[in-house]
C-alpha cells in the first residue's frame, strides 16, 4: 500500500476513536438511576430536565466555590436552601443522570419538599410534597446566570477548581475545555431569556410559574401580569381532580398537572414522548419517572404537628373551627374546594389575572402532536380555592401569595399583619405556628417579603379577625391538630 | 557544510527531547519517602497532604516546598528563634522534620505535607528533669497550630524569603535536584506566594484577632475546611458560627469506635470516612490524597492500645472508686475494659443534646447543616464520597480508655484535670496553663500552673473568653472529696 494509503488509514481511525470518545461523553444516555424508595425517588430522581436546561454536574459542583458572591450568604448552594441531606449526594431537587457526561437537573421535589427545624441547632426535618418554603428558585437562575456572565466563567478557572476534586482524564478534560465549558455559558445565559418572568422578586418559596409558562412554554411575550405564588402542599391529590388543581383551579387533570410541571422545569419534548410511551409499561427496566411520581404524591398522607399540642385549649378551638372556617375549609364543607370569589375573598388578585382564556387555549393547543398533548388548562377561577387544611402547620406563610407569616398573624385585620419579614429560614415558630419571620438569623438566611410591593398585598380573608384574643388562641391551637 | 548543518539540527532536536523526557519524568514522579516501620510511617510518612496535581496549578497541601520548609526559621528567625520546636512539634535526634511532617517528591520538587501524627502524638513527663516520652496516638497537647500555620503564611509572604536566601540556606552536599534549583530560578518563589496569598485570604477571617486563638492542643476542626474546600466567605459567616476551637482526640483503639458517634459533637459514625475528614484538614484533596498509606495508619490505629499508666496506682483506693464510677460513669462512658474492645453502658458513643450535658456550645453551632450539605459532594464520583455525616445537637460520649494522656478535659480542653472536673463548674480553675508536658499525678492532668518553661510559652486558658467555657458535665460534683479521689484512682487504670 503506498504511503498515502496509510496516512488515511491511521486518520480514519484517529478521527474513529475521536468521535466515539465525543460520542460517549456528549450524547450517550446510561441507564437513569432508579431509586428503590418512592420516596427518594420523588426527592432526587430525573423528570428528564438534565439534558438542554441541564448543567455538566462538575461544573454545576463547582460554581458556587468559584462564584460565592453571586450566592446571599456562605453555605454553596445550601445558602438559597438548596440542601443535601442524611448523606445523599445531591440536594433535595436534584437529579443526576449521565447524558454523556453527568448532568444535573431540577425535579418536583425543589418546589414541593419543606424543611423545618425546632431550634437553631437542631438538624432539619424533611417533608416530602411540603411547599418549600426555603428555596431560592429564582436565586438558582440568578445565581447560574451572573457565574456564566462573570469574565472569570474560563475553561482555565473551572478545570482548575474541578482539578481539586477529581482527576480527568486528557481527552475529557479537552471536551471540557472546548465543548462542554463553552456550551455550558451559552446554556446558562441563555436562562436569562427568562428574565421576563423573574424581574419582580419571588423570595423563598414562591415561583411565578404563570409567567414562566407564558414566556417559555405558549412562548409568549412578557406581559404585565404578576403570578407569583406560593407552593401547594401536594397531599390529598386525588381528592381534588373533580375541583381542579392550583390556586386558581385552572387545571383539572392531575396527570396534565405533573407532566406540565415536568416540561416547566426543562424537560424535553423527546423525553415527554419517551416516558409518555413508557406510562403503561410498569414492568420496563426505565419505567416511566412521572407516573412514579403521581403514584408517590397519590399516597401522600399531610404529616403531623411534631411539635407540643395543648389538648384541652385545641378541643376548645375545634367549635370556633366548625362555625368560622369548616365551610369553606372542610373537606365536608358546603363550599369546600371552590373558588370564593374575589370580590369576597379580597386577598391579593394578580394570580388571578395572569391566567386568562387565552393562555388556557394555547396551553391546551401545546404539545400537538404528541401524545401527552395538553388539553385541561382553563380560564383562571373568579376567585382563589379555598384549599382543605390538612397539615396547614407547614403551609406556613399563609394565602396564595405567601403574604401572612403565622397563623396568628392571619386571624389579625390586615392592617395589623406584618407589613415586612423574611421567608426562607425553616426554624419553627411554635407559639405563632409558622416560620420564625423576623430576628437575626431569619433576616441573615431568609428574603425580605414587602406586603407593598405589587401581587404581594396581604389584605382579605378577614375570617376570624373580629374573634376574642382567647379563641384566636384556641383556634390556632386546634389548627395544629389539622 | 550541509552535514554538519543537519548533524547540528538533529543534536538540538535530541537534545530536546531528552530534556523533555527528563522535565515530563521529574514532573509526573510521585514518590513518597517510605517506612518499613509502622511508627516511623506513622510519624513521618505521606498520606499524600503535599501539593500534587498540576505544575502550573497545584490543589492541596499547606506547606511550601521542602527546601523552603526548612529555611523559614532562619529566614525569619525574629518570629521564630527556636524553630519549629516553638509550636510544640516534636522533634527526635538525626531527623531532618519533626514528627508529623512528611516528605514527598511530587511536580518535580520535594514537598512537606502534614500527617495525622502531628494532631496525635504528645510527650508525657514524670519531672521537669526527667526526659519526655514520645506517646504516638495520643493529643497533640502541646501543638500550637494556628501559631505554626500564621507563621508559615507569614514567612512565605515574608519580603526576605526569595530564590537567593533559599539557595543561601542549601546544604553543601544532599541539597535540591538539578530540577529543583531550576524552578527555583524560575518562578517557584512567586508561585508560591500567589498560592500562600491565596490560603491566606480564605482563611484569614478565622485566624483573626476577633476570633479567640485554638492555642496549644486545639484547633478549629471546621472553618478552615469551610472556606479552603468549598471557599466560603467565612468574613460574612457570624461570630457565633466562627468560634469552634476544640481538643485534639487520641486515636487509639478504633475499632470498638466504628458505628459510635465519633468527633467531639458526633458527627460522623464512620471510622474510615472520619479519617479521610481529618485527612482534609492535614491539606489531602480528593485527588492527592494516597489512600493506601493512609489506610496503613488506619489500620494501626485501629487495634493500637491506650498506653498504660506508668505510675503506681493505690488499688485498695481504685477498687473503692470502680463502684461509684460504674454507678455514674459507666453508661455514658463505658468501663475499663473498652481498652479489650468490650462496650458496656447504653450510651456509650451516644450524643447527649446539648440543654442536658451543657458544655460549651461552640463547637456544636459551628456545624452546621448547610455545612453537612456540602461535605455530601467531597469525593465526588468515588467509593470514598461522604455520606456518614449528620448535624447533632449536643457532645458525644466517649470511652475513656486512655483517659489520663487525654487531658485537659472536656471537648474544649476547659478542664486542666480529672480532679477539677469533679468539682461544681464554679469551684473549677478559671484560668490555667496549656502545654506543658510534666504530669500531674495526684489530680490526674498535666501540670496547668506553669506559664513557661524550656524556652516554650504556654497557652494562657482563660475560661471567660468564648468557645472556653468551663460549664456543664456535673455528674459527679456532689460527691464527697474521698468519692472523688477514689474516681480519680481508679480511672488511672482506663
Amino acid at each position: 500500500m503506498s504511503r498515502l494509503g496509510w496516512i488515511l488509514i491511521v486518520l480514519v481511525l484517529l478521527m474513529g476513536a475521536v468521535s466515539l470518545h465525543v460520542y460517549y461523553r456528549l450524547y450517550r444516555v446510561a441507564p437513569v438511576p432508579q431509586f428503590t424508595s418512592a420516596q427518594d425517588q420523588f426527592l432526587y430522581g430525573s423528570v428528564g430536565t438534565e439534558d438542554e436546561h441541564g448543567v455538566p454536574y462538575l461544573i454545576w459542583l463547582v460554581l458556587p466555590r468559584i462564584f460565592p458572591e453571586y450566592l446571599p450568604a456562605p453555605g454553596g448552594y445550601a445558602s438559597i436552601g438548596i440542601m443535601a441531606h442524611d448523606g445523599h449526594e445531591m440536594p433535595i431537587g436534584f437529579s443526576k443522570v449521565e447524558i454523556g457526561v453527568p448532568r444535573v437537573g431540577v425535579n418536583c421535589a425543589l418546589c414541593h419538599t419543606a424543611t423545618v427545624r425546632a431550634a437553631p441547632a437542631d438538624a432539619p426535618t424533611v417533608y416530602p410534597g411540603a411547599p418549600a418554603h426555603q428555596t431560592g428558585a429564582q436565586e438558582y437562575m440568578r445565581f447560574l446566570v451572573a457565574a456564566a456572565s462573570d469574565p472569570r466563567f474560563t475553561a482555565d478557572t473551572i478545570l482548575n477548581e474541578i482539578a481539586r476534586n477529581v482527576q480527568l482524564s486528557l481527552p475529557d478534560r479537552l471536551l471540557y475545555r472546548f465543548v462542554l465549558i463553552p456550551r455550558t455559558r451559552r446554556a446558562l445565559l441563555r436562562l436569562a431569556d427568562e428574565e421576563p418572568a423573574t424581574k419582580r422578586e419571588w423570595g423563598r418559596g414562591r415561583t411565578d410559574l404563570v409567567g414562566l409558562t407564558k414566556l417559555t412554554i405558549l412562548r409568549r411575550p412578557a406581559d404585565a401580569t404578576i403570578g407569583t405564588a406560593d407552593a401547594m402542599p401536594l397531599w390529598h391529590l386525588q381528592s381534588r381532580e373533580a375541583n381542579g388543581y392550583q390556586w386558581d383551579r385552572s387545571m383539572t387533570s392531575l396527570r396534565e398537572v405533573v407532566r406540565s410541571a415536568a416540561v416547566i422545569e426543562g424537560a424535553s419534548m423527546r423525553w415527554m414522548d419517551i416516558d409518555t410511551e413508557m406510562w403503561g409499561r410498569r414492568e420496563a427496566r426505565q419505567p416511566s419517572s412521572l407516573r412514579r411520581v403521581l403514584e408517590y404524591l397519590s399516597d401522600l398522607k399531610p404529616p403531623n404537628y411534631p411539635f407540643a399540642v395543648d389538648s384541652t385549649l385545641a378541643a376548645a378551638g375545634a367549635m370556633t373551627y366548625a362555625a368560622t372556617c369548616a365551610q369553606c375549609h372542610d373537606a365536608n364543607g358546603s363550599r369546600a374546594n371552590s373558588p370564593i370569589p374575589i370580590a369576597e375573598i379580597g386577598t391579593d388578585r394578580s394570580r388571578l389575572d395572569a391566567w386568562t382564556a387565552g393562555s388556557a387555549d394555547a396551553f391546551n393547543a401545546f404539545g400537538e402532536g404528541h401524545d401527552w398533548k395538553f388539553s385541561s388548562s382553563r380560564e383562571a377561577s373568579s376567585g382563589y380555592v379555598a384549599p382543605p387544611l390538612d397539615g396547614v402547620w407547614l403551609s406556613a406563610p399563609y394565602l396564595h401569595n405567601g403574604s401572612v407569616p403565622t397563623l396568628t398573624d392571619l386571624l389579625e385585620p390586615p392592617a395589623s399583619r406584618p407589613a415586612r419579614f423574611w421567608r426562607g429560614y425553616d426554624v419553627y415558630d411554635q407559639a405563632r405556628v409558622g416560620f420564625v419571620s423576623d430576628g437575626p438569623d431569619a433576616r441573615r438566611l431568609g428574603t425580605l417579603f414587602d406586603v407593598t410591593r405589587p401581587g404581594n398585598g396581604n389584605g382579605g380573608h378577614t375570617y376570624g379577625t373580629t374573634l376574642s384574643t382567647e379563641q384566636k388562641r384556641a383556634l390556632v391551637e386546634y389548627l395544629k391538630t389539622r | 557544510m550541509r552535514r554538519a548543518l543537519t548533524f547540528l539540527g538533529l543534536a538540538v532536536v535530541i537534545l530536546g527531547v531528552v530534556v523533555g523526557i527528563w522535565a515530563v519524568v521529574s514532573i509526573t514522579t510521585d514518590r513518597p519517602v517510605t517506612y518499613d516501620s509502622i511508627e516511623e510511617h506513622f510519624k513521618y510518612g505521606s498520606i499524600g497532604s503535599e501539593p500534587g496535581g498540576s505544575l502550573f496549578a497545584s490543589v492541596g497541601g499547606a506547606l511550601p516546598p521542602y527546601w523552603v520548609f526548612r529555611s523559614l526559621p532562619s529566614v525569619c528567625s525574629d518570629k521564630l528563634p527556636n524553630g519549629y520546636a516553638t509550636f510544640g512539634f516534636i522533634t527526635e535526634p538525626g531527623k531532618d522534620l519533626p514528627i508529623g511532617v512528611s516528605r514527598r517528591r511530587r511536580l518535580g520538587i520535594d514537598q512537606v505535607g502534614l500527617n495525622c501524627a502531628v494532631c496525635h502524638s504528645g510527650t508525657v513527663r514524670e519531672t521537669p528533669a526527667s526526659p519526655p516520652r514520645i506517646v504516638l496516638g495520643m493529643p497533640a497537647h502541646r501543638l500550637d497550630l494556628q501559631a505554626f500555620v500564621q507563621f508559615v503564611l507569614e514567612c512565605s509572604l515574608d519580603n526576605r524569603l526569595t530564590a537567593a536566601a533559599i539557595k543561601g540556606r542549601l546544604p553543601k552536599k544532599g541539597g535540591p535536584s538539578l530540577f529543583e534549583r531550576a524552578l527555583l530560578d524560575f518562578g517557584l518563589v512567586e508561585r508560591l506566594k500567589d498560592t500562600t496569598l491565596n490560603l491566606r485570604n480564605r482563611i484569614a477571617p478565622v485566624l483573626a484577632d476577633t476570633v479567640p486563638r485554638w492555642g496549644r492542643g486545639r484547633v478549629d476542626t471546621f472553618n478552615p475546611y469551610k472556606s479552603v474546600q468549598f471557599n466560603w466567605n467565612l468574613s460574612t459567616l457570624p461570630p457565633s458560627e466562627l468560634i469552634g476551637a476544640s481538643d485534639f482526640p487520641s486515636i487509639w483503639n478504633q475499632k470498638p469506635r466504628e458505628g459510635m458517634h465519633l468527633h467531639w459533637d458526633g458527627d460522623n459514625d464512620s471510622v474510615d470516612e472520619r479519617n479521610l475528614s481529618a485527612a482534609l484538614g492535614a491539606g489531602v484533596t480528593p485527588v492527592t490524597v494516597d489512600h493506601d498509606n493512609l489506610q496503613r495508619v488506619r489500620d494501626w490505629i485501629w487495634t493500637l492500645p491506650p498506653p498504660k499508666y506508668p505510675w503506681p496506682v493505690d488499688q485498695g483506693l481504685a477498687s473503692r472508686g470502680a463502684p461509684l464510677y460504674q454507678q455514674l460513669c459507666a453508661n455514658c462512658h463505658a468501663d475499663g475494659r473498652f481498652r479489650d474492645g468490650i462496650i458496656s453502658g447504653s450510651r456509650v458513643g451516644q450524643v447527649e443534646a446539648l440543654g442536658i450535658i451543657g458544655t460549651d456550645p461552640y463547637r456544636l453551632n459551628s456545624y452546621t447543616p448547610a455545612f453537612a450539605s456540602n461535605q455530601y459532594s467531597l469525593y465526588p464520583d468515588s467509593p470514598y464520597r461522604f455520606t456518614h455525616f449528620r448535624k447533632t445537637n449536643g457532645y458525644a460520649n466517649h470511652p475513656l480508655d486512655g483517659i489520663w494522656l487525654r487531658a485537659p478535659y472536656l471537648h474544649n480542653g476547659s478542664v486542666p484535670t480529672l480532679r477539677d472536673l469533679l468539682d461544681p463548674p464554679e469551684s473549677r480553675p478559671k484560668m490555667f496553663y496549656r502545654g506543658y508536658d510534666v504530669y500531674d499525678q495526684v489530680k490526674l492532668g498535666f501540670v496547668s500552673d506553669v506559664a513557661a518553661a524550656d524556652g516554650q510559652v504556654f497557652t494562657r486558658y482563660d475560661t471567660s473568653v468564648p468557645g472556653n467555657a468551663n460549664t456543664g458535665h456535673v455528674y459527679g460534683t456532689t460527691l464527697s472529696d474521698d468519692d472523688k479521689r477514689a474516681i480519680v484512682e481508679y480511672l488511672k487504670t482506663f
